[in-house]
């Protein structure tokens, strides 16, 4: 019996982690441009991308999906865009909020000391952040990137819930199907595991990797990682998204 | 405007808020378990802690909530689907909460240890007397942070039945089928509890970093 379970786990596998690589790579690219707009010149522009992550991350995820599947699902189908898209708008919409926060606190840190230096120097506001914003921060931004991803691998259970059929639908059609819910669930929290730990291992030898080695304490725990505020050094405890 | 609507979805709120704050009272007291062990435990309750908070941390909060609520039934525990939500996500918030409080405790200097230490006081109360009270205070805004989050996690209880706001509003959806009201509701509901919650909270943490600054 396990060995079918195994096997039709593994077909929902495939999606979840689809689902979050198309996610991820979107949120990414968003959450920069979000943090970007922090080191705006125009005050307007830095103030309305603080409003965007704040108001949004203000609405929870799972009424967020189910509201725009329910409201928009027939009406987007017709205009071919499947499930699979709608739940991917929604996570990048959502989770950028987040991880485009956590970047923001790392922008401002890295472009404190930068910015005067780069007007001086007259380079605009874009190759600011691209040549000189962006590229110093990657130390900081790398392992709160990979941990930001492994809540986006877990919040896509959620996707779950407007009939897609990820890993964690399949394991309910599964229970439905066989009426085993413990040994059914049980093994659905080991795929979840067996994908989560290795990046969980990658994250923490990151935020090693980052660190500088005289701001390590006696113990070699993470003390203080790369110069980053107090705020986001308690992120990396509870990684991207001091608010979930 | 629908009053009676409005004034449904906020009866079902009521619930929402009982299952954060059940779930962050839990989380809390579990966290702050988790991080007292970790400091003051040997290797292996160190070890063990970490595990626990590394595992628990993997695992998908609605995965922890099918198990509890439809996997205990098979070895005999039957829990309520507002318990069950309870103990789920505030078990799922420790492993978070655990690195509040460590991160908080690690930010009081090795050399005040080492101070207590000379003037001849006990681990125990070198941690209760210089250490926790000190570390401790810089968890505060993670900690209501975390509340805020489990307000908006506590719809995932919809998942089992609970009738909190999410699952209301399903009911109110398939009944009455005007869902652009009732999601314009439920949005703005969140929107008017949780923002100014994030904005103090972000104030409330600015001013006890320059506290530890100074």
């Amino acid at each position: 019996v396990w060995q079918t379970w195994i096997s039709s786990l593994s077909e929902g596998l495939q999606l979840t982690l689809e689902l979050t690589l198309v996610i991820s790579a979107l949120t990414i690219a968003l959450s920069l441009v979000i943090a970007a707009t922090s080191t705006s010149e125009i005050r307007l522009v830095a103030h309305l991308g603080h409003l965007y992550t704040d108001v949004i991350r203000s609405v929870p995820l799972l009424p967020a999906l189910i509201f725009v599947y329910y409201g928009l699902g027939g009406q987007l189908k017709d205009w071919g865009i499947n499930t699979f898209w709608l739940v991917v708008v929604v996570f990048v919409v959502s989770e950028s909020s987040y991880l485009g926060e956590v970047y923001r606190a790392i922008f401002e840190t890295v472009a404190a000391g930068q910015l005067e230096a780069a007007k001086s120097l007259g380079l605009s506001w874009l190759k600011t952040n691209i040549r000189i914003v962006i590229p110093t921060s990657v130390p900081a931004l790398l392992p709160v990137t990979v941990n930001g991803m492994i809540l986006i691998l877990k919040d896509t259970s959620l996707a779950s819930m407007v009939t897609l059929p990820e890993l964690t639908l399949t394991a309910t059609t599964t229970v439905s199907e066989s009426f085993q819910p413990l040994p059914v669930y049980l093994l659905l929290a080991g795929f979840y595991l067996v994908i989560v730990l290795p990046v969980t291992g990658l994250s923490s030898f990151l935020e090693r990797r980052m660190q500088l080695p005289s701001r390590r304490d006696r113990d070699g725990n993470s003390a203080t990682a790369v110069p980053i505020p107090a705020a986001v050094a308690l992120d990396e405890a509870e990684p991207a998204g001091v608010i979930r | 405007v629908n009053l009676g609507l409005i004034g449904r979805l906020l009866d079902a709120g009521v619930v929402t808020v009982e299952v954060a704050l059940g779930a962050w009272i839990l989380g809390s007291i579990l966290g702050l378990i988790f991080a007292i062990l970790r400091h003051l435990g040997g290797l292996m309750t160190r070890t063990a802690v970490s595990s626990t908070v590394i595992l628990l941390r993997a695992v998908p909060q609605l995965v922890l909530l099918y198990l509890i609520y439809f996997g205990l039934p098979v070895v005999g525990i039957q829990l309520s689907s507002l318990v069950a939500a309870i103990i789920a996500l505030g078990v799922a918030e420790s492993a978070f909460t655990a690195e509040y409080f460590r991160a908080g405790l690690q930010t009081v200097a090795a050399t005040q240890g080492e101070a207590g230490e000379s003037l001849g006081l006990s681990r125990l109360r070198i941690f209760s007397l210089i250490i926790a009270p000190q570390g401790l205070i810089v968890a505060v805004p993670a900690l209501l942070n975390s509340l805020i989050g489990l307000l908006k996690l506590a719809t995932l209880a919809s998942a089992v039945g609970a009738p909190e706001i999410l699952y209301q509003s399903q009911i109110e959806m398939s009944r009455f089928g005007n869902l652009s009201a009732i999601a314009a509701t439920v949005v703005l509901i969140y929107i008017l509890v949780t923002l100014p919650g994030i904005r103090v909270v972000r104030r409330l943490e600015r001013r006890i970093s320059r506290m530890q600054t100074v």
